[in-house]
């Protein structure tokens, strides 16, 4: 069964007296496990597919169904905490809390869902270590490189332990040293953790790593194909 | 990592603009603190000097008295009343007197004076009228001598040892007349006063005004100065108002309430202005948080925080820099404040001699008591909270992907 499952998703906006169609009939399924990358040229609609799926933005017609639940009839608080608990993000910008260190960063997401501290920051502990960055708990965001700061993000996308993660542009503040450590560390939590990654890039090295790439152009799919991951050598 | 501690933490995200609001707090709490200290110390100098120089703190009298004070609107101090005026819970004294207006005579010189019968003792009591005493001696309870108010006696050009006349009308229309020997000569800070005192013991009072046991008023000192009102409601319960009325010293001199009230408004005034000043800096410190956050109230809503506690995070963060500052300021102001009320300010040259004129002393001290602490905190707190609407309603308002886009 789809975790995720989209039904002619339409969005437009309003830019003065123009119509832009954002999104025009989308029509996709996500099952558990997937690596997917969405793709296309700057307005093709990925980040408006992206905070559809996230619930940040409610379309004008269509359904997103995510574990059975339509997702485009919550009332805001209930989209808020459905957020909470289902999915995760990772943001371009990292968007960390620059006062928290790294550990209560990862802990934030914990706190709201008001797990008990003791296994908060086991877990967050854990997350850390396994995204490389078991040594730097302490350190706050401004302490940090970007790479390590996006790993960071990406410890607190899996802190709820989501149904997936949404991943907008994650590698395009990265060097590609960077890059490829986080590429790294996603394909594991994909291969060894079976968690879903669904992510919108223009970065060749992230497409090239996905198994399922979807291609947008004028809010619509061009492309949805399965892809064989370049192993590196 | 709880809520109020991430605010807490945010607070000194930019120590310097927080130093800067906190201390634009703290001197608005210190400068209201010791403005408002200095004008209620000044005021309550100002009642002590009224209610100690002769009103007391409230009054007993015939009813009507206080609208016709002539003789005849006088009562007698039965047992019954006497038990009631001796066992009055709050009262630390009180003084008896039949006072009545006459004519004061010595030589060729004549004057309408104000003649009080006393017992010496208990007006010694409330009004320290022995430390008054200039020339000659204190008057003893059934004294056949006289206390002349020392402008009086300059006006009549009488001293110790002279013989004062006086002439008026006594108990229901009969004559009064009487000699006294001048005893003492009593000073008054307030010329008014000065000018047209007359102290004589109750007996020969009585005697004079052919008013045996009579009195006209009883005015009465407290313990406690704060609870007077109780006191005086006590009073008024305990006596018959169809045939007493107990006042107040602000019912029996609301021309000085007024006068007290008018400068206190134009102090609260001043303060307002500077409160106005404070409130806007505080807001547009807010103003320029929010605006450099919104991105990460954005991304704090999107992965799940509701706007709720948001919203209280943001809360905290205004109370807690409002607390710092009121905290600081208080702390800083107490020292001193407390510092001026043992050690009252001495008022110099023309500016004390006026006051002394008015027949207050010349000091500026300060008060201690909770209340404007209390409220100018209070205040303070009330214009934060005002503030804290901004964030409030900015988080309210906030669309998550216009905010994750800044």
């Amino acid at each position: 069964m789809s975790i995720i499952a989209i039904e002619n998703l339409e969005k437009s906006y309003h830019d003065s007296e123009i119509e832009v169609r954002a999104l025009n009939g989308i029509n996709l399924n996500f099952e558990e496990g997937e690596f997917t990358a969405i793709v296309g040229p700057s307005g093709s609609g990925k980040t408006t597919l992206l905070n559809m799926i996230g619930g940040l933005d409610k379309p004008d017609r269509g359904t997103i169904l995510i574990g059975g639940n339509d997702i485009t009839r919550l009332s805001s608080r209930k989209l808020i905490d459905f957020r909470l608990r289902n999915i995760g993000f990772v943001f371009q910008s990292y968007n960390l809390i620059p006062v928290l260190t790294a550990m209560e960063n990862v802990e934030f997401i914990m706190h709201l869902q008001k797990i008990p501290r003791a296994d908060r920051e086991k877990r967050a502990m854990e997350l850390l270590e396994s995204v490389g960055l078991g040594d730097r708990i302490h350190s706050r965001p401004s302490k940090l490189s970007g790479g390590q700061q996006q790993r960071v993000a990406v410890a607190r996308a899996l802190a709820s332990r989501p149904a997936f993660i949404l991943a907008d542009e994650p590698t395009a503040n990265l060097d590609s040293q960077s890059t490829r450590n986080l590429l790294g560390i996603m394909e594991r939590l994909n291969h060894e953790e079976q968690v879903t990654f669904i992510f919108s890039t223009h970065d060749q090295r992230v497409v090239e790593k996905a198994h399922r790439i979807i291609v947008l152009e004028d809010g619509k799919v061009i492309t949805d194909r399965e892809n064989i991951p370049v192993v590196e050598p | 990592m709880e809520l109020l501690t991430l605010a807490w933490r945010n607070l000194w995200r930019n120590k310097r603009r927080t130093l800067i609001t906190a201390t634009s707090v703290f001197f608005a709490i210190w400068f209201a603190l010791i403005m408002r200290a200095f004008q209620l110390g000044s005021y309550e100098l100002m009642v002590n000097n009224i209610v100690h120089a002769y009103s007391g703190y409230f009054q007993l009298h015939a009813k009507g008295y206080w609208n016709e004070q002539v003789l005849n609107n006088s009562f007698v101090n039965d047992p019954t009343l006497n038990q009631i005026l001796v066992s009055l819970p709050g009262s630390s004294g009180y003084t008896v007197r039949l006072e009545s207006f006459a004519l004061a005579s010595s030589g060729l010189q004549t004057r309408g004076v104000l003649v009080n019968g006393v017992h010496p003792e208990d007006e010694n009591g409330l009004t320290s009228l022995k430390r008054k005493l200039v020339r000659g001696t204190y008057l003893t309870t059934a004294d056949s001598g006289a206390l002349v108010s020392e402008r009086l006696a300059g006006y009549l050009k009488i001293g110790i040892g002279d013989t004062l006349v006086i002439i008026g009308q006594g108990y229901h229309g009969n004559s009064a007349a009487g000699v006294f020997p001048v005893k003492g000569i009593v000073r008054f800070p307030s010329p008014d006063l000065d000018g047209r005192l007359v102290y004589l013991s109750l007996e020969a009072a009585q005697n004079l005004f052919s008013a045996d046991g009579m009195v006209t008023s009883v005015a009465f000192n407290v313990t406690d100065p704060s609870r007077y009102l109780k006191v005086a409601e006590t009073l008024r319960r305990k006596t018959d108002p169809a045939v007493y009325e107990v006042m107040t010293w602000e019912e029996m001199m609301p021309d000085v309430v007024q006068q007290i009230r008018a400068d206190s408004a134009s102090g609260l005034i001043m303060l307002g202005i500077l409160y106005m000043i404070v409130g806007f800096g505080i807001f547009g410190t807010m103003l320029m948080m929010l605006n450099e956050r919104m991105r990460e109230f954005g991304m704090m809503i999107a992965v799940g925080m509701q706007k709720r506690q948001l919203m209280w995070i943001l809360v905290g963060e205004t109370f807690l820099l409002g607390i710092l500052g009121i905290v600081t300021g208080v702390l800083a102001a107490l020292p001193l404040i407390y510092y001026f009320y043992i050690h009252p300010i001495p008022l110099t040259g023309e500016l004390a001699k006026s006051t002394i004129r008015m027949g207050f002393e010349p000091s500026m001290p300060t008060a201690w008591t909770p209340d404007y602490f209390i409220a100018q905190s209070v205040i303070v707190l009330l214009i934060i909270m005002v503030v804290m609407l901004l964030p409030v309603m900015r988080v309210r308002r906030l669309n998550v992907i216009n905010a994750i886009r800044r």
